[in-house]
């Protein structure tokens, strides 16, 4: 018997269920998607309405923002109705035809709100005579926005769908990643139109206008919404995909997912209220105030050292002899007096504000950049691979050596001055730090590595060393193999267990004998394989 | 929302362009949810362990229950944990052992399975892999393994009836014409004592109970060590049988192993070129003949890991010449082969010639002929095991 084939949309990639969805689907019969979608779409639409009621400001846009959180939710409810009840694709795309004509009466009406019943009399009897004043520009901006809910609302159903169950999905783009993508450029959308309904487009390139203040509660309520909604969908996600596995989920892990993403979200609400979000100076400032103070500082110090110099000058060379002094010219009146600046002066709370405001924002971008291409090592690698980075680096690596070089020279020149100055110390005399201690047991890495090398190597060519063996039976059982080389091996085998199993400092040299040492038995194991192999031939 | 990153460099760089307050509440709202599930995410991995417990060692059709322990050590909870076991088809059936937990503070869970081991071998446990990471999905998972345990299951051993095979000599121990060599754990009985008998030999219990100083006599040997040389190349067990004799083969040699040290008590060997699975490669297996207990569980070790090999470093004859330098004279050596042929036959008669005892076990089906060998090989004691009810049985 022929299997029906699954019909697959083109341009996405889904399976027409036609009303054989799993009944399991906890979207099916869940309104609560429904109601946060259309939550969503109605903070996009809040701020549509702000922007053009900064635009038109004595125009009532209430509607505009009732008829889209409408629109959005019943979109998602036809798609869910439509795919359980119609199996052919024409009837559902009638339906969806007709409803989308009644939110465009809807609306229609709804643009009457404000009129008199004359006034809509003396519209509606224009219609025949003008087509145009029934489509009206209102109408249609206000249509196009309750469509873009409408739409976005029923593939989100979709998506969801295809979320509870994956077998419907044969697409490349997942549809959590779908659901991702529409809720961060859905979020950027409202982040600009929010932006530009408090700014004015003139002031826009002013570089000196005042911050804007004030919250976006719509936006704050949009990325919560959708961040709680993602989690959860991602918690139904996986959870599909260990079942297709058969992994035994655990009865606590729905009601644990939903704490965690709640708490998750509350700690980072808490967080982007507490950090500053107001500064008086831009980045580039501060860093010219910093610089002004640091430059200032070194001249203050300058000017501090040239007096104690002169006055130091003037004892050691006294002179009698008076000199005279030229006779000045007569000096010309003073300008009419300067008025004062307009510009208020500089306070140092601002300052202060600002450095903390750009110490914490920079931070904070700056760490997260960089957990992200941690996580990924394949993008930093590509990124180490271009040439300007690979340039900058062996820049840096030259001005590194060229430093410590200079530190060496004039520790060796001035040992008296390197004393007094820490950062011309020797390492050794610093506390150890984080960063010395990793690099230190990273040296001591290096020195276990090189000597299980030798033991890959040796086991490869025939002398495995048995669990049983410590290093020095192992040396002294492989000793007779290798005569060439039993100073190398004894060597390797006394670096390797006291780096092992002591706490003795380990040096770059310490490493590099070690190196040395693990070549040389290399070497003499490769001489081995190939004599062997001629006695053989 | 692995593409958040962009979004917030994009918002911060808008914020500062635009200077609107509330972009830069956004920018922290979602740097710190990253952050947050990074940091959450990696310092509860630390704090995750997994410990698993089970004895690694078992006889066939024996339930051997595995214990893993997933504990968090930390203060922060765990949100979901991905516990995936790999383990052998061989010892446990499909599904496998699959969990996902969630984890609260210093919080543990135990899960508890059963593997049955039917046939001998060595078997890995694990890699047990684990996967962690945040509910909002904006970091990657965290993936990472333990190292994975083995497990061996030892051959099966039968009574040697079972095996068409005599209990008693020539296998184990051959009794001297002569008695040149005494043994002393295998007393015949005791006679009067005479002069210049050693005061050790006298039995103190029977010299009690008869009243009169009585020593014990013990049985002449020339022998007490058994070697069980098994040969264990693929071209010798070839054939539409060639999985079931080879293992016909193991099972013998575990059975007269443990038949020679646990009833004979008597000292016992093993030989044998095979893939070790631990190295990966052939190995010469070559175990001296010892009679502790633990000595046999040394060799059903050996047999539960041997595999056939392709590649035996030396030809099966002249491996057996190569092992018999280092046994003493007389010592009984038994050969256990999948095949026979001239030159096993001359080594055979080689060693016999040197003074070694021998008795060889083919596993290949009886044959009419076998007295002629024998005549031929001046009485060579031959014994087929090969019988198709049994194999069935056994195996």
């Amino acid at each position: 018997m022929n299997q029906p084939v699954p019909q697959i949309h083109e341009a996405d990639a889904y399976i027409e269920t036609q009303g054989t969805a799993p009944v399991s689907n906890p979207y099916r019969h869940n309104r609560l998607p429904a109601l946060i979608v259309g939550l969503m779409v109605g903070c996009i639409a809040f701020a549509v309405t702000e922007l053009l009621r900064r635009i038109a400001p004595t125009w009532n846009g209430t509607y505009f923002l009732i008829i889209p959180i409408l629109a959005a939710f019943v979109g998602h409810a036809t798609y869910r109705i439509t795919s359980e009840r119609y199996g052919s694709a024409a009837d559902r795309q009638r339906i969806r035809r007709l409803e989308l004509a009644m939110i465009f009466l809807l609306l229609k009406i709804a643009t009457y709100l404000d009129n008199t019943l004359p006034e809509i009399w003396d519209d509606i009897r224009h219609w025949p005579t003008n087509p145009f004043s029934f489509f009206d520009l209102e109408t249609l901006v206000a249509f196009a926005l309750a469509c873009a809910a409408w739409f976005s609302a029923a593939h989100t159903a979709r998506d969801l769908e295809a979320v509870a169950d994956p077998e419907i999905y044969r697409g490349e783009t997942g549809p959590m990643e779908r659901l991702n993508r529409r809720f961060l450029w859905g979020g950027m959308l409202l982040l600009l139109i929010s932006g530009m309904a408090r700014i004015e487009i003139t002031a826009m390139l002013h570089p000196d206008r005042p911050a804007i203040s004030g919250l976006a509660l719509n936006v704050l309520v949009y990325f919560i919404l959708g961040m709680a909604m993602l989690g959860q969908v991602r918690r139904v996600w996986k959870s599909r995909l260990w079942e297709q596995q058969h992994y035994r989920i655990s009865q606590l892990l729905q009601k644990a997912w939903l704490k965690y993403c709640l708490i998750s979200l509350f700690i980072a609400l808490l967080i982007a209220f507490v950090l500053p979000n107001r500064y008086t100076l831009g980045l580039f400032d501060i860093v010219g105030y910093i610089v002004t103070a640091i430059g200032y500082l070194a001249m203050m110090i300058y000017a501090g050292v040239a007096t104690l110099f002169n006055l130091l000058m003037s004892l050691l060379f006294k002179s009698d002899s008076t000199v005279a002094l030229p006779s000045l010219p007569e000096a010309s009146p003073l300008p009419p007096d300067i008025e004062p600046s307009s510009r208020t002066p500089l306070l140092w709370l601002p300052i202060l504000r600002s450095i903390v405001f750009w110490v914490v924002a920079l931070g904070a971008i700056g760490y997260v950049v960089y957990s992200y291409f941690k996580d990924r090592p394949e993008l930093g690698h590509a990124f180490t691979n271009f040439k300007i980075i690979q340039t900058a680096r062996s820049w840096w690596r030259a001005l590194r050596l060229w430093w410590r070089n200079l530190r060496r020279q004039v520790r060796r020149k001035l040992p008296t001055l390197a004393l007094n100055f820490s950062f011309l110390r020797r390492k050794g005399t610093h506390r150890e730090t984080v960063a010395v201690r990793r690099k230190r047991e990273a040296l001591r890495e290096q020195m276990l590595y090189y000597y299980l090398e030798t033991l890959d190597h040796a086991r490869a060519e025939g002398f495995p060393r048995h669990d049983s063996q410590t290093p020095y039976e192992y040396q002294s059982a492989l000793d007779p193999t290798l005569p060439e080389a039993q100073a190398e091996l004894s060597a390797l085998t006394q670096a390797f267990v006291e780096a092992r199993y002591s706490n003795h400092p380990i040096t770059p040299d310490d490493v590099t004998r070690q190196q040395v040492n693990a070549q040389s038995v290399h070497a003499a194991l490769d001489k081995l394989h190939t004599s062997s192999q001629l006695t053989n031939d | 929302m692995q593409n958040l990153i962009g979004i917030v460099l994009i918002l911060f760089l808008l914020a500062i362009f635009l200077r609107i307050d509330f972009y830069f509440n956004i920018v922290y709202l979602l740097a710190a949810v990253y952050l947050l599930a990074r940091v959450w995410t990696h310092t509860t991995s630390r704090n995750l362990t997994v410990q698993r417990r089970l004895v690694n060692r078992a006889f066939p059709d024996e339930n051997i229950p595995v214990e893993l322990i997933v504990s968090n050590s930390g203060r922060l909870p765990i949100p979901w944990i991905e516990v995936q076991d790999s383990l052998p088809v061989e010892l446990i059936s499909p599904p496998f052992h699959r969990e996902v937990i969630t984890l609260g503070a210093r919080q543990t869970q135990r899960f508890n399975y059963t593997l049955t081991g039917h046939r001998r071998g060595y078997y890995t446990i694990g890699p047990l892999f684990m996967q962690t990471g945040d509910v909002l999905g904006v970091i990657p998972p965290l993936t990472w393994k333990q190292k994975p345990e083995y497990i061996i299951i030892y051959p099966r051993v039968l009574p040697l009836e079972k095996l068409g095979l005599p209990t008693h000599s020539p296998l184990a121990v051959l009794p001297a014409r002569s008695p040149l060599f005494e043994d002393p754990t295998r007393i015949m009985g005791v006679r009067a004592y005479q002069r210049g008998d050693s005061p050790r030999r006298i039995h103190w219990t029977a010299t009690a109970r008869a009243g009169e100083l009585l020593v014990k006599r013990y049985q002449p040997a020339i022998a007490r060590e058994t070697l069980i040389c098994l040969d264990f190349a693929q071209e010798s067990y070839a054939g539409r049988r060639f999985y079931d004799a080879s293992e016909l083969a193991i099972v013998t040699a575990a059975s007269l192993a443990n038949h020679i040290i646990i009833h004979e008590r008597l000292a016992v060997g093993l030989a044998t070129q095979a893939v070790d699975p631990l190295e990966n490669d052939s190995q010469t297996f070559s175990l001296p003949p010892r009679r502790e207990r633990a000595h046999l569980m040394n060799i059903l070790e050996v047999l539960a890991r041997a595999q056939t090999t392709p590649t035996p470093a030396l030809p099966f004859p002249e491996f057996l010449r190569h092992e018999s330098a280092r046994l003493s004279w007389g010592t009984t050596i038994i050969v256990i082969s999948g095949s026979e042929s001239a030159t096993l036959y001359e080594t055979l008669a080689y060693l016999r010639s040197a003074g070694f005892a021998l008795a060889l076990i083919l596993i290949m089906p009886p044959a009419p002929d076998d007295h002629l060998r024998q005549i031929a090989t001046d009485k060579l004691p031959i014994y087929r095991v090969w019988r198709e009810t049994e194999l069935e049985v056994l195996l």
